[in-house]
C-alpha cells in the first residue's frame, strides 16, 4: 500500500448515520482534492464502538483512518473532540480539514479552528484547487445567497471548511477497499462540563418554520382547506414545516404565523416545495434564501417557475396526493 | 462590536432591560473574519467586572451568517458552549438547564457556570421596549465605548490583518432561471420530484424488486 502523505482530512460525523451522508460525500470530494495535491484522504473518527463507521468510511474511499475508540469519547462533546482533533492536527499537520455543516460540525469546527488559530469558512457549496495559484478555494454563499464568496486561507494551516450536505456525491460502496489505520495518542482529556440530561424524539415541537430544513408552502391554487391539510401530511413525511401565502391565510387554510413573504416570515430551507402559488413578489421575497425550490403550478407561465430549480406543471391536488401516497409506500 | 451607529442596538437592549452596554468600535476592527471578531469580543468580555457567569450569543449575524463567533468566543475564554438553545432556566446556584432541538431530538442539557449559550428560535415572544423606555435609555448614558487601545490589542490581532481567511473574490450567484420545467403525466412528474428528494437524501432510493 502506498504510504504517502495524507494531507486532506475529513471529520467523521456519524450522528444520524443513515440520514446524514455528508461525511461520505466529503470523503469523495476530499479524495479528488487529495489526488490533485498528490496526497491521500484521511478520516478522523472519535467515539466508542466505531468499527462499523470505520468500515463504511473505508468502503467509501478513505485512504487513512485516524481513530480513537475510547469510552471517554462515547458521546459527542465539543470540548473533548476539539482537544483530540486539534492535538492530532498538530502531530500530522494536514493541509485541508473538512466537516459537514451539521449541527455538530458547526459547533466543533469553529472551536478547533480557533484553537489552531487558523481560518474556517462556513457552509461551503463548492471546493476546488485553483489551477493557476494552487489556492484551496472555498465557495460560500454571501449576502443572503445573492452572491458567492470565494474564500482562501493564505497562510495558516490547515485550511478548514464546513460543507453543506448534499453538495457532493459519495463514492459507491466498495467492500474490498483497504485503508491504513492509525491510532494516534490521545491528549489529556478535559472533563465534561455539559451533560445531556434527557433526549427524546420530538414530534410536537419541531424546528420552527424559520429554522426548518424542509418547507412546504401552499397558495390559492391548492384549492380547498381539505387539500391544504395534505400539505401538513407531506411536511410530516419529509420532516418539514408548512408555510402559506397571503391568499391561503386569508382563506383560513393556515394561521397568520405561517405566512411567508414581505409581511410574514422569511425562510431559507434546504428544500422548499411551493404548491399552487403564482409567485407574487410579496411572497417570493420570503423564500429567496431557499437552496432548492420545487414549484407545482397548473399555469406553465406562472412567475414562480422563474425561481424554481424544478418546475412541475400540473394539478396541485393530484400531484400532492400521488406524492404522499408514494412516500407512504416507501416508508 | 460594530461601527459607531450600531450603538442604536445597545440603546434598544438597555430599553429592553439591559443595565449597561459596551460598544466595541474602532476603525481597525473592520474587515474581521470570525477569528479576529471572536478575539475582540472575548477580550472585551474578559475585561468586564464582574466576569459574567453566562454569555448569550445570537446564532448567527445577518451579514456573513457563519454561526462561528459564539463557539470561538467560548474557546478563547475557555468556556463550555451549548449552541442553539431556545429556553434556559436556573437549576441550582451553579447549574442551568437549557433546551434545544438537535437532529430531530429535544435535548435538555445541564451546564455548569460559567458557560456560553448561542440562542436560536426562542419560543417566547420578544418584549419590545416602549417609546418611554427607549427615551430613558437614551438619557441614561450607560453605554461605554472600547476600542483597540482600551482592549490592549495590537493592529495585527484585529480586522483584516488579524484574520486568517481572505475573500478572494465575490461573484453573482448563478440565477435560478435554468431550472427544468416539466409537463406530462402526474405519475411521471411525481417520479421526478422523488428523484430530487432522493438526491438530497430526504427519502431512500427505491429498492429494486426481483
Amino acid at each position: 500500500m502506498d504510504r504517502g502523505t495524507c494531507l486532506v482530512w475529513v471529520f467523521g460525523d456519524y450522528a444520524d448515520y443513515f440520514q446524514n451522508r455528508v461525511t461520505l460525500q466529503l470523503i469523495a470530494k476530499g479524495k479528488a482534492l487529495a489526488s490533485e495535491l498528490g496526497t491521500r484522504v484521511g478520516v478522523v473518527v472519535l467515539g466508542e464502538d466505531i468499527g462499523q463507521y470505520v468500515m463504511e468510511y473505508v468502503a467509501h474511499g478513505a485512504d487513512v483512518i485516524y481513530a480513537a475508540d475510547n469510552n471517554a469519547l462515547k458521546d459527542y462533546d465539543v470540548e473533548l473532540f476539539t482537544a483530540v482533533a486539534a492535538s492530532w492536527v498538530e502531530i500530522f499537520r494536514p493541509e485541508i480539514f473538512l466537516a459537514g455543516a451539521t449541527a455538530f460540525g458547526r459547533e466543533l469546527f469553529p472551536r478547533i479552528a480557533k484553537r489552531l488559530r487558523t481560518g474556517l469558512s462556513a457552509d461551503c457549496v463548492a471546493l476546488e484547487i485553483d489551477r493557476e495559484t494552487g489556492a484551496f478555494v472555498q465557495t460560500t454563499p454571501a449576502f443572503g445567497g445573492d452572491l458567492l464568496a470565494d474564500v482562501v486561507t493564505p497562510v495558516m494551516r490547515p485550511q478548514m471548511a464546513t460543507v453543506h450536505p448534499g453538495i457532493f456525491r459519495e463514492l459507491p460502496h466498495d467492500p474490498f477497499a483497504l485503508a491504513e489505520l492509525i491510532h494516534p495518542p490521545l491528549p489529556n482529556l478535559p472533563e465534561r462540563k455539559i451533560e445531556v440530561v434527557r433526549r427524546r424524539k420530538e414530534k410536537a415541537r419541531r424546528a420552527s418554520l424559520t429554522d426548518a430544513g424542509v418547507v412546504i408552502v401552499g397558495g390559492k391554487g391548492v384549492g380547498s382547506r381539505a387539500n391544504f391539510d395534505k400539505l401538513f401530511q407531506l411536511a410530516e413525511l419529509l420532516g418539514g414545516e408548512v408555510g402559506a401565502t397571503r391568499p391561503a391565510v386569508n382563506a383560513g387554510w393556515a394561521g397568520e404565523e405561517r405566512l411567508l413573504g414581505q409581511t410574514g416570515k422569511s425562510v431559507r430551507p434546504r428544500l422548499l416545495i411551493t404548491i399552487g402559488t403564482s409567485g407574487a413578489l410579496q411572497y417570493t421575497a420570503g423564500i429567496r434564501g431557499s437552496e432548492t425550490v420545487i414549484a407545482v403550478n397548473r399555469d406553465h407561465s406562472a412567475p414562480i417557475f422563474g425561481l424554481a430549480d424544478l418546475g412541475i406543471v400540473g394539478d396541485a391536488d393530484r400531484i400532492l396526493s400521488l406524492l404522499i401516497e408514494e412516500l407512504n409506500r416507501r416508508l | 462590536m460594530g461601527p459607531p451607529q450600531s450603538e442604536e442596538a445597545l440603546f434598544e437592549a438597555i430599553a429592553a432591560g439591559a443595565d449597561r452596554g459596551v460598544l466595541l468600535t474602532d476603525p481597525c476592527f473592520a474587515g474581521a473574519d470570525t477569528l479576529a471578531t471572536s478575539h475582540v469580543l472575548a477580550r472585551a468580555i474578559s475585561r468586564l467586572e464582574p466576569l459574567p457567569s453566562v454569555v448569550f450569543c445570537g446564532n448567527n449575524t445577518t451579514d456573513s451568517d457563519t454561526g462561528h463567533v459564539g463557539p470561538q468566543v467560548a474557546e478563547e475564554l475557555g468556556l463550555p458552549q451549548v449552541c442553539g438553545i431556545f429556553e434556559v432556566q436556573p437549576e441550582s446556584l451553579q447549574t442551568l438547564l437549557a433546551k434545544r432541538v438537535r437532529d430531530g431530538y429535544l435535548e435538555t442539557i445541564r451546564a455548569a457556570c460559567p458557560v456560553l449559550f448561542t440562542v436560536k428560535g426562542v419560543s417566547e415572544p420578544v418584549l419590545l421596549p416602549g417609546l418611554g423606555s427607549l427615551q430613558s435609555a437614551f438619557s441614561a448614558g450607560s453605554i461605554v465605548r472600547w476600542g483597540r487601545n482600551e482592549l490592549d490589542l495590537t493592529m495585527d490581532e484585529t480586522g483584516l490583518t488579524g484574520s486568517a481567511t481572505r475573500v478572494w473574490r465575490l461573484r453573482a450567484a448563478p440565477h435560478r432561471t435554468k431550472g427544468e420545467i416539466l409537463t406530462g403525466q402526474a405519475h411521471d412528474l411525481v417520479k421526478e420530484i422523488l428523484k430530487r428528494l432522493e438526491a438530497m437524501s430526504l427519502v431512500e432510493e427505491e429498492q429494486i424488486h426481483g
